[in-house]
């Protein structure tokens, strides 16, 4: 059964030449092959390295942010004949071997998407400043969309075809995460939260969102909802 | 007794005016947005030959003065300029995203037609 299913790696990509080698072989060695990669107009040679690692690389002529990336790819992946669409980050703070885990549920059709959530067990190791974003960013998307989850912004989920045709990303940067969460609350669409591994490598962290774009994030939601 | 501020105002906006004029003349305005910008001009220029006007329209309104009547409104009509700009600049980033994408999406055919 398993064989049959055609699952694709969606890998948004932003200037990340240090660790896109390392993620598409870890992703490899763990027999996920359907690997397409979105550069984000990157300035270094991130678009070079995922070519030579004999993937499928899509170039944004322009840098326009991690939801248009995670859309284009998305789209790309629909249009190819996905069954499963993983959204996967570049910058190595991602496990491949928890996309089983991922799936599982929606190979199963118990749900349509699964959202990685690295609070469901204690393997991450989050630091303290990260974890109370996380959990403020987790109060507010309650507030906002009425849906309890244990880790709103987590980079790494798993959407069915069904859900990733019904799903629209309109958001252009970060806050694509708490759209998907809006999408799925409005279109109630099944879910389950999954736990997985976040590793923080210095290099992870530094790359990884910071305070003021949490900010940032926490503003647009803020003006989408005003505004529409 | 015409005042030195008046006459500034004045000549600003029939400077304004002609600018106006000329963008309609190459096309570059389209014809709301010539009438919106030469009604704000024109107005302005009448009220600084007769600012008596906008003492009569002050004390409609409730101002004391003629120039806090000038000052509120041209306030109110930048913020709607300003949210205006906002909005079609949020649809320019659209487009282009679109555009974008478009591109990056014809590009990867592309390349798959030929190997």
């Amino acid at each position: 059964m398993e064989n049959k299913v055609n699952i694709y790696v969606v890998v948004p990509a932003y200037n990340e030449e240090n660790t896109i080698s390392d993620v598409i072989t870890n992703l490899k060695n763990n027999n996920y092959k359907n690997i397409i990669v979105i550069d984000d107009g990157s300035t270094d040679s991130t678009y070079k390295i995922a070519k030579e690692n004999k993937t499928i690389v899509i170039k944004h002529p322009i840098n326009l942010g991690a939801g248009a990336a995670v859309k284009t790819g998305t789209d790309y992946a629909l249009s190819i004949g996905a069954d499963i669409i993983i959204i996967f980050d570049a910058d190595g703070q991602h496990m491949a071997k928890d996309i089983n885990n991922l799936i599982k549920p929606i190979i199963n059709k118990e749900v349509d998407v699964t959202l990685g959530s690295r609070f469901l067990d204690k393997k991450s190791n989050v630091p303290l400043l990260k974890k109370i974003i996380l959990k403020g960013g987790v109060v507010l998307v309650f507030l906002m969309y009425g849906i309890l989850l244990t880790d709103a912004h987590n980079g790494l989920k798993a959407l069915s075809r069904k859900a990733a045709e019904r799903i629209i990303i309109n958001a252009r940067g970060w806050e694509y995460c708490s759209e998907i969460i809006e999408e799925i609350k409005i279109k109630k669409i099944k879910y389950k939260e999954i736990p997985v591994t976040i590793k923080y490598s210095s290099y992870s962290i530094k790359k990884g969102q910071k305070i003021y774009n949490s900010l940032n994030i926490f503003l647009k939601m803020i003006k989408k909802w005003l505004i529409e | 007794m015409i005042k030195p501020i008046q006459v500034i105002a004045i000549v600003f906006g029939i400077f304004a005016l002609i600018k106006v004029i000329l963008k309609m003349k190459n096309r570059k305005l389209s014809l709301n947005e010539f009438i919106f910008w030469c009604s704000i001009w024109v107005v302005l220029i009448v009220l600084s030959i007769f600012p008596q006007i906008s003492g009569n329209i002050a004390d409609f309104f409730g101002f004391t003065r003629g120039i806090d009547f000038f000052i509120v409104s041209s306030i109110l009509l930048i913020f709607y300029l300003i949210f205006r700009i906002y909005i079609k600049l949020e649809e320019l980033d659209d487009k282009i995203t679109k555009l974008a994408r478009s591109i990056a999406i014809k590009e990867i055919a592309n390349n798959i037609n030929k190997t």
